[in-house]
C-alpha cells in the first residue's frame, strides 16, 4: 500500500469510527459504505485489544501545536440565536453587530474555555497589533498618562475568577407575546436563551494602581469613561466607587491572552456587572466629576418600566441560576438515576444556596455546591435524582451571600412591564416529557 | 513611539548629555514610573467625549438641509431615507429606528418606540455616538461640521426643531429631549421572593402575592446612578 493510500484507508476509518459511534446514517458513499461493513468485525464488534487505536500507532505529538477537542466533540460550539426558533425581528441584520452563545449545556464545572466564551459586539472585533496599542488615562489627573502594553503589564499583576453576562442575556423568556404576540420556541436550549454569559480566569492590573499612578483626583472624580479602540470606539461611564474597588484591567483570560474576540490586548472587567460595561480593547480612560450618559447607557442597556419611565445604572447581574442538565434539546434514554446539575451566579457576591424543584416551583430541594464557591463567580450545583419517567417540570433557584433570591420570571414581566427586556434573572423551568426529551418551558 | 523616543533620547544624551538629563521625565512623583506623560495636546487626538453640559462640543456647525443630504447619502442605507429604519434581510430585525414617538413608552401591546426623539434623553448623546460610531463601517469620516447637520436632521425629523435649523454648540445646548426626565435610578431588588421550600407559591396561583423588593430592602449602591452635574 502506498503512503497516498495508506492515508485514504485511514482517513476512512476514522469516518468510519465516528459513523459507529455516534449512529450517524445516511450519507454514506459506496467506498465508505463498503468499509463500515467491512470493518464491522474488526472495529466496533472487535475485542478491546483488536481495535484500530489499540493496534495503530495515533498522531503523532506534535500535530496540533495549539489544541483542539476531540472531532467527536465538534458540535460543542458558539451558535448564534436561531432564527428558525426566534421571534421575528430577534436577530439583529448584520453579523458585525451581533452575538453568538456559550454551549452552557455541553460544559462541566465553572469555567468557559476560551473558544467558547460568548461574543457581543457592536462593530466586529478588532485583531490590533499590541505593539501600537496604548491606553491613555487623562482628565482630573495629576498627569495624562500613556501606557504601551509593555508598560502595563509591569504593573503589579492580580488573578480573578469572574463571570461575565449580557444585560440581554434571557431575554427570549421575558414573557409570553413580548415580541410580537409568538410564542416562546419549545426548542430553545440552554445556549440560546442563556449563552451570553460565561466565566473565566482574569489576570491583568488593578485599575486603582493605575488611578494612582496618574494622581486622578479620586474626591472630585466620580466617574471614569472608558472607551475601546474598536470600530465605534465604545465607551461607558464607570463609577470610580467600582474602580476603586475591584476592577483590572485584564490581559489574559485562562492562562493565556485574551482572544480578540474578548477585546486582545486588553479589556476593562467590572465584575458582577453588566457585559457591555467590561469594554474591550480599551484605548482612553477620562476621569471626570459627571458621567457621559453615553448611547450604550441611555438608548440601549436601560430598562424601560411600566410607567414609561425607564432605569439608568442598571449595572448589577442579580443572583440567578439555570439547570444545564437535564436542560432544553437533550433526553433522558430511560428513567433511572441521573444527577441533575446546573450553574448559579450573583453580581453581587457569593452564591449561598441554590435549590431544585421537580413539581413546577411548589417543593424545593437544597442542592450540592461544588467548590470552590467564589464571589461574583460561577458555581457548579448538583443534586442526585432517579427520575421515574414521568413528565417533570424542572426549574433551580439560586440564593445570594446578601439574602436575595431569584424570582420567578413572571413577577419580574408583573414588577417591571412586558417591555423591559434587560436584566431578567428569573426562573428557568424545563419540561421533561415521559419520553425522555427535554423541552424549553419558559414562554 | 515609544521606542522611537527612547532612540531620540538616546542619541540626544550622546550629543548633550546635560540637556537629556535635564529633559528625561522625573519619576519621583508616582509610584511605579511606568508609561510616558502627556500634554493637553497629545490629547486633542483623542477629545471623542461630549457631555450632557457641553463639555467636549467641537466648534463648528451644520444646517438641517445639508444633514438631509447627507442622511440621504450616507445612513439611509441602514436606518432608511425617514431615519424609521429598514430591513434588508427576510428573517432578521431591522436596523435601529431613529425617528417617531409610536407606540409611546407606557404602551402594553406593542413594543414601544425608543427612537432619538422619543426616548434618548440629551442631543450631546446623539452627538457623541454619530461622531464616534457612525456611518457604520466607516466610522471617523464625517467632520465635526457635519456631525452637527446629520443631528440637526434628525432633531428636524423628530419635530424637536424647526425645518432647515442650524445648529453649533450654543444652539445644541438650547435644545431639550422631550424624553429628559425619562429615566430613574435603578430600583432593584424590586421584586424579592423569601426562599420558601415547601408548599410554595406558584406564579399561576390565582392572586397570590409572592414578594417584592421593599421586603428585601437592600437596595444597589446609589453611585452606580448617573445623574446630571
Amino acid at each position: 500500500m502506498s503512503d497516498d493510500q495508506d492515508k485514504q484507508a485511514k482517513s476512512n476509518i476514522k469516518v468510519t469510527r465516528r459513523c459507529l459511534l455516534t449512529g450517524g446514517v445516511g450519507v454514506a458513499t459506496g467506498t465508505a459504505a463498503t468499509l463500515v461493513a467491512g470493518l464491522g468485525a474488526e472495529g466496533a464488534a472487535a475485542g478491546p485489544l483488536d481495535r484500530p487505536w489499540a493496534t495503530e500507532l495515533g498522531d503523532p505529538v506534535g500535530t496540533n501545536p495549539y489544541g483542539h477537542p476531540s472531532s467527536f466533540e465538534k458540535t460543542v460550539i458558539r451558535r448564534p440565536t436561531p432564527t428558525e426558533y426566534s421571534p421575528k425581528g430577534y436577530v439583529p441584520p448584520m453579523n458585525e453587530s451581533s452575538w453568538t452563545g456559550t454551549p452552557l449545556q455541553d460544559l462541566r464545572g465553572i469555567i468557559t474555555p476560551n473558544g467558547l466564551f460568548y461574543e457581543r459586539s457592536h462593530g466586529g472585533y478588532a485583531d490590533m497589533d499590541p505593539a501600537n496599542h496604548k491606553v491613555v488615562i487623562h482628565g482630573l489627573v495629576d498627569r495624562n498618562l500613556e501606557l504601551s502594553m509593555e508598560d502595563l503589564r509591569r504593573f503589579p499583576t492580580v488573578t480573578t475568577f469572574r463571570f461575565l453576562e449580557c444585560s440581554g442575556n434571557s431575554d427570549l423568556i421575558w414573557g409570553k407575546a413580548t415580541y410580537g404576540g409568538q410564542e416562546t420556541s419549545p426548542y430553545l436550549t440552554a445556549q440560546d436563551i442563556h449563552g451570553l454569559l460565561s466565566c473565566a480566569e482574569w489576570t491583568g492590573v488593578r485599575l486603582s494602581d493605575l488611578l494612582r499612578e496618574a494622581g486622578a483626583d479620586t474626591v472630585r472624580a466620580k466617574w471614569l469613561i472608558v472607551e475601546g479602540a474598536d470600530s465605534g470606539a465604545l465607551a461607558r461611564s464607570l463609577p470610580m466607587a467600582r474602580a476603586l474597588d475591584d476592577c483590572i484591567l485584564a490581559f489574559a483570560q485562562n492562562g493565556e491572552m485574551l482572544r480578540p474576540e474578548q477585546g486582545y490586548p486588553v479589556r476593562l472587567l467590572v465584575p458582577g456587572c453588566e457585559g457591555n460595561l467590561n469594554i474591550k480593547w480599551v484605548q482612553r480612560i477620562e476621569v471626570t466629576d459627571q458621567p457621559l450618559f453615553a448611547t450604550f447607557e441611555t438608548g440601549l442597556y436601560t430598562d424601560l418600566q411600566k410607567s414609561g419611565k425607564a432605569w439608568i445604572s442598571s449595572l448589577v447581574m442579580e443572583a440567578k441560576s439555570i439547570i444545564t442538565f437535564p436542560s432544553g434539546g437533550q433526553s433522558l434514554p430511560e428513567k433511572g438515576f441521573y444527577q441533575v446539575r446546573g450553574i448559579a451566579w450573583s453580581g453581587r457576591g457569593r452564591i449561598s444556596h441554590v435549590d431544585v424543584s421537580l413539581d413546577g416551583g411548589r417543593n424545593w430541594t437544597q442542592a450540592q455546591l461544588t467548590e470552590p464557591v467564589m464571589s461574583k463567580c460561577l458555581t457548579e450545583f448538583t443534586m442526585p435524582w432517579r427520575w421515574d419517567g414521568s413528565e417533570t417540570l424542572i426549574m433551580s433557584r439560586a440564593t445570594d451571600e446578601t439574602g436575595y433570591t431569584q424570582p420567578f420570571v413572571q413577577q419580574i414581566v408583573e414588577a417591571r412591564g412586558k417591555f423591559s427586556e434587560y436584566h431578567n434573572n428569573g426562573i428557568q423551568t424545563w419540561r421533561v416529557e415521559s419520553n425522555g426529551e427535554v423541552y424549553n418551558a419558559q414562554g | 513611539m515609544r521606542r522611537g523616543n527612547l532612540i531620540f533620547w538616546a542619541i540626544l544624551s550622546l550629543m548633550a548629555p546635560g540637556l537629556a538629563v535635564a529633559q528625561t521625565p522625573d519619576c519621583n512623583d508616582r509610584p511605579l514610573c511606568l508609561g510616558r506623560t502627556i500634554t493637553e495636546a497629545d490629547l486633542a487626538v483623542w477629545s471623542l467625549n461630549v457631555f450632557p453640559d457641553g463639555t467636549g462640543l467641537s466648534d463648528g456647525m451644520g444646517n438641517a438641509e445639508e444633514g438631509r443630504q447627507l442622511f440621504r447619502d450616507k445612513c439611509s442605507a441602514c436606518h432608511g431615507e425617514k431615519g424609521v429604519g429598514l430591513k434588508v434581510l427576510l428573517d432578521r430585525g431591522a436596523f435601529p429606528t431613529l425617528v417617531g414617538s409610536t407606540p409611546p413608552l407606557t404602551d402594553t401591546e406593542e413594543w414601544p418606540a425608543k427612537t432619538v426623539g422619543s426616548y434618548w434623553p440629551y442631543p450631546t448623546t446623539f452627538f457623541d455616538y454619530v461622531r464616534r460610531a457612525m456611518p457604520f463601517a466607516t466610522a471617523h469620516s464625517l467632520s465635526d461640521n457635519e456631525v452637527y447637520a446629520i443631528t440637526a436632521h434628525i432633531l428636524v425629523l423628530n419635530d424637536i426643531l424647526p425645518a432647515g435649523a442650524t445648529l453649533d454648540r450654543d444652539s445644541l445646548m438650547q435644545v431639550t429631549m422631550p424624553n429628559v426626565d425619562g429615566f430613574i435610578c435603578d430600583a432593584r431588588p424590586d421584586v424579592f421572593a423569601p426562599r420558601c421550600m415547601s408548599n410554595c407559591a406558584v406564579p399561576d396561583d390565582a392572586g397570590v402575592l409572592i414578594g417584592s423588593g421593599e421586603s428585601y430592602g437592600k437596595p444597589v449602591p446609589i453611585t452606580d446612578c448617573m445623574v446630571l452635574k
